[in-house]
């Protein structure tokens, strides 16, 4: 049975006070498409989890997103994701630190389908900082408030090995998972090259799991190297072909960073008017995604196309600076 | 601080890629023995003969005590074992293990099927424990059953087991009612076969991982044998096809037809007359010593198996494309 459905319907599956995870990290492999299509259908008090970097803090600057849970607010070399930041400083975004850590082994315990799991390596820091501890909010933000733990954290002593004290880490569960691959089949079998970050582990811990591709191609493809495949087309419900799909980031092996438009970005949303000078510039367009590859044109776009054997462009190739 | 999850210190050398019998030399009496995949399915088979004939004693084994592993109990290599599975799936239960276990010299303990994918995925993290309601409900929490304190006495390195075989806490943040806090499984060595693998070390598996690309990471040594040694670069040349990082692995060994008589997914399938064989011998002592003398202690190189094996019997076995085993129509 085929998945495939267009953008802007997957995105209405989206509820307000859904808890989000998008895939990828940083400015690898994000699903930066659905974010915009998010902004677009001006979505609102969203639970973030994981990471606030690229698209994530586009949704912060489209009004989307009231909290956000996770361990990393930046855009690589690009400086702290400027909407975050600006709304952190006011006071208008609640926030809940977690450990780098804590994010890959929740996820892991989510899609092993156990409540929590334990570890030393948050202990002695500002995460187990009551003071910090913002959970309770988080909660009252979120439609779906069983999809979040009770506490941030539990302390016992380690009962089988001797290791002392250990904090015990409650499982991440998902409302909604989206990640932006290379590849998918109709029905949702996914391929991804390069890192997986989490991608395949949140897509097993969130009840609706939207997968945007550069490429849909047919099932029987994928299924010809099985070991290739990284998240199963029973853990996903809609897939959408959407090129270009996490321009400005790069996608391994498709296409490297648009460095000047992540600069610019950078610099245009310190503010929310520069932000939503921005997102009419770049967001707010006739033909939505398809409008926005034809603004940016295809010579630019053609400049990023990644090079084999190294899946992204080298330096002395150029690319776009 | 506890090393369980720390690597063991172990003879410097200056490859990886090392023979069978110098690989085994590292395993060491009441070593805690994780042996790859599943049942009859890429199991590393010659590693485990090689274990006989080095006369290794006192190993306690984890998640399953099948083929490779029942070979061991027969042989009086292994002493006790945690895990879950104890059959050669339509050939029976495991011969040597059930008749061992009945006579009370082989001491099992058993948990949850669900238990091993955690305890090693525990482990592959670095985390001491985890929280599940898997078996909850079950004997694997019959305190009768529960042979922990028997695996501690055994182990070479005590400090390899949990001190409890498990511990019940109400879950604080999901609501879920009582949870069973299951202790990681780390292991003092795992032995891995693969169809190919890297001088340095990068392996890659056709068909199902089992549980491998956990306990490369959860044990102190990593021992990968192998159908071929493949040059680093080609398996560098499509990482996403890779499952076990050359950084986890110790040792290397080539050894074809490895995993025989089990099968391995795109290589070659399962030897079920030579498993009916080991399977009807085994049920007696005198029948498993006799099998054990004909396959494992008489035989002195890998190279004279496969010729009393015989060539054209192994040909018949071999896979066909593409569907990576060998299919009725041309058996």
């Amino acid at each position: 049975m085929s998945k495939v459905v267009s953008l802007e319907e997957a995105i209405r599956a989206i509820k307000d006070g859904d808890i989000i995870l998008t895939g990828g990290i940083v400015e690898d492999r994000r699903p930066v498409a659905a974010a915009m299509e998010i902004v677009r259908q001006q979505k609102r008090n969203l639970v973030l989890i994981g990471t606030c970097s690229l698209c994530d803090d586009i949704m912060v600057g489209g009004g989307c997103v009231e909290a956000y849970r996770g361990t990393y607010t930046s855009n690589g070399a690009f400086g702290i994701s400027p909407n975050f930041k600006r709304r952190a400083e006011e006071g208008t975004i609640i926030f809940d630190d977690i450990g780098h850590i804590d994010y890959s082994l929740g996820v892991m315990a989510g899609q092993a389908g156990i409540p929590f799991i334990a570890s030393k390596t948050c202990i002695g820091t500002d995460v187990l900082n009551p003071a910090y501890d913002n959970l309770a909010q988080v909660r009252e933000v979120a439609r779906n408030k069983d999809v979040l733990p009770n506490k941030k954290y539990v302390l016992m002593e380690d009962p089988f090995f001797g290791m002392g004290t250990v904090q015990l880490i409650p499982a991440i569960k998902l409302d909604v998972c989206i990640c932006h691959v290379q590849m998918v089949g109709e029905e949702g079998t996914v391929r991804i090259d390069g890192s997986l970050t989490f991608d395949h582990m949140a897509a097993l811990s969130a009840r609706t799991v939207i997968i945007t591709a550069e490429r849909v191609v047919p099932e029987s493809y994928l299924r010809q190297d099985p070991n290739r495949n990284c998240i199963p087309c029973t853990s996903v419900d809609m897939v959408v072909e959407v090129p270009w799909g996490a321009h400005p980031g790069q996608v391994y092996n498709c296409y490297d960073m648009d460095i000047p438009f992540l600069q610019e970005y950078s610099l245009s949303c310190t503010t929310q008017e520069g932000f939503d000078q921005w997102a009419a510039a770049w967001i707010f367009l006739e033909n939505g995604h398809d409008g926005y590859l034809d603004k940016l044109g295809a010579s630019r776009l053609e400049k990023l196309r990644a090079v084999p054997p190294y899946g992204y462009v080298p330096r002395n190739k150029g690319g776009l600076k | 601080m506890n090393d369980l999850f720390d690597k063991r210190s172990r003879q410097t050398r200056d490859s990886k890629v090392v023979s069978l019998s110098e690989a085994i030399t590292e395993i060491r009496d009441g070593d805690v023995l994780m042996l790859g995949a599943f049942i009859e399915t890429r199991r590393p088979m010659a590693a485990a003969y090689e274990i006989v004939r080095q006369g290794k004693r006192g190993l306690i084994l984890l998640a399953q005590c099948s083929l490779a592993e029942d070979i061991l109990v027969g042989a009086g290599c292994a002493v006790a074992w945690r895990g879950c599975y104890t059959g050669i799936a339509s050939f029976g239960l495991s011969p040597a293990t059930q008749r061992k276990t009945e006579q009370g010299e082989f001491f099992p303990d058993e948990i949850g099927h669900l238990d091993i994918i955690y305890g090693a995925m525990a482990a592959m993290a670095g985390c001491p424990f985890v929280a599940t309601r898997a078996t909850l409900g079950s004997d694997v929490l019959n305190d009768e059953m529960n042979r922990n304190q028997i695996l501690r006495d055994k182990a070479g390195n005590q400090a390899m087991i949990p001190e409890k075989k498990f511990a019940l806490l109400e879950d604080p943040f999901y609501g879920q009612g009582t949870v069973k806090l299951l202790p990681a499984m780390p292991a003092d060595v795992a032995i891995i076969h693969t169809p190919i693998a890297g001088e340095q070390g990068t392996a890659r598996i056709n068909g199902s991982l089992a549980f491998d690309h956990y306990f490369i990471h959860a044990a102190r040594t990593v021992i990968i044998t192998t159908e071929q040694i493949v040059p680093e670069d080609y398996l560098r040349r499509d990482p996403n096809r890779n499952q076990i990082p050359g950084t986890a692995v110790d040792m290397v060994v080539e050894v074809p037809w490895g995993g025989h008589p089990s099968q391995v997914p795109g290589c070659y399938d399962t030897d079920i007359s030579f498993i009916r064989d080991y399977v009807a011998a085994a049920h007696s002592e005198e029948g498993c010593q006799q099998w054990l003398q004909e396959w494992v202690y008489g035989i002195h190189s890998r190279d004279q198996y496969l010729d009393k094996i015989g060539a054209s019997r192994l040909e018949k076995l071999r896979t066909a494309t593409p569907v990576a085993y060998r299919p009725r129509s041309i058996l």
